[in-house]
């Protein structure tokens, strides 16, 4: 019966699979292929299925905003751990809540929007700060591997660090300036192609799963 | 949980790497193998750049018959 079900469920997620994808690689540009598609009902198929992927997500990041509450609520019930935090939590994501349901019904009309400023005002400017402390996890990391033993790609860290910090510094003298130039080719060349060839193995990575998952033999959507 | 860190693709290759089974591990192969070919063509654009578009053309009058 198990089996049965799996067989069932792995038809379903096929035929949706394939639908969608015809739905949208399909162009104008294939002939009959084009005609015959168009003419069908999968254009409309295919929108219906990328809105209740649209609805589906939506409610999983709910489920989730209502999971972190209530963890939060039973740490306040209980008092434990630091449980002031969870207050100072719970508050602020019920003030966020109540100002986006208000500008939602125009109650609140003013430009820029209160959950624009908060958002640049707190989200971005924390998220600023954790991203400068970067510089110490990284200059911490090129201390230890140098103190352990002293390789050439170790070497190469840490000068690509020095180079890169230096190089940002604001100053105007010949030294600095060709550190910046280097810098900034370091930053538009190899790193940009590593950057772009991760981007690329996750990209094959995920057509990969996809045509596991169209054939078959992907099960991760039932267990 | 991992000893190292999960870079790009390495995420969708845990699977494989926990499981093991024949299926799994083709697909990371395949993804090797499609490497490989973005790789070629990659080298092979640059190559055609570089020699004033003598590939392109190359194959624009093989498939064109010109």
């Amino acid at each position: 019966m198990r089996r049965l079900g799996s067989a069932l469920f792995s038809a379903i997620v096929i035929v949706v699979g394939v639908l969608t994808l015809l739905g949208l690689v399909v162009g104008d540009g294939l002939g009959s292929l084009s005609g015959l598609i168009k003419g069908s009902p999968i254009p409309t198929l295919t929108n219906i299925f990328l809105q209740i992927t649209v609805i589906t997500v939506a409610v999983t990041i709910i489920i989730g905003i209502l999971n972190l509450l209530i963890v939060h609520l039973r740490r306040i019930f209980r008092r434990s751990g630091q449980w002031q935090y969870s207050v100072l939590l719970i508050l602020s994501a019920l003030g966020v809540l109540i100002l986006g349901v208000l500008e939602r019904v125009g109650v609140i009309s003013t430009t820029p929007a209160p959950t624009s400023i908060l958002l640049e005002g707190v989200q971005v400017s924390i998220e600023s700060a954790l991203a400068g402390l970067v510089l110490f996890a990284l200059v911490y990391a090129a201390f230890r591997l140098m103190r352990r033993r002293v390789s050439g790609s170790a070497l190469l860290f840490t000068l690509v660090l020095l180079v890169l910090l230096a190089g940002a510094l604001p100053f105007t003298s010949p030294l600095i300036r060709l550190l910046a130039a280097i810098r900034t080719w370091l930053l538009e060349v190899p790193v940009s192609a590593g950057a772009r060839g991760i981007l690329m193995g996750i990209a094959l990575a995920t057509v990969v799963i996809g045509v596991r998952v169209l054939i078959g033999q992907d099960r991760s959507y039932r267990e | 949980m991992s000893e190292e860190p999960l870079i790009g693709e390495e995420v969708f290759t845990a699977g494989a790497y926990l499981g093991g089974s024949a299926s799994q591990i083709a697909g990371v192969v395949t993804q090797d193998v499609l490497r490989w070919l973005v790789i070629l063509g990659v080298l092979l654009a640059v190559g055609d750049g570089l020699t004033g578009n003598t590939f392109s053309k190359f194959f624009a009058r093989l498939i064109g018959g010109g």
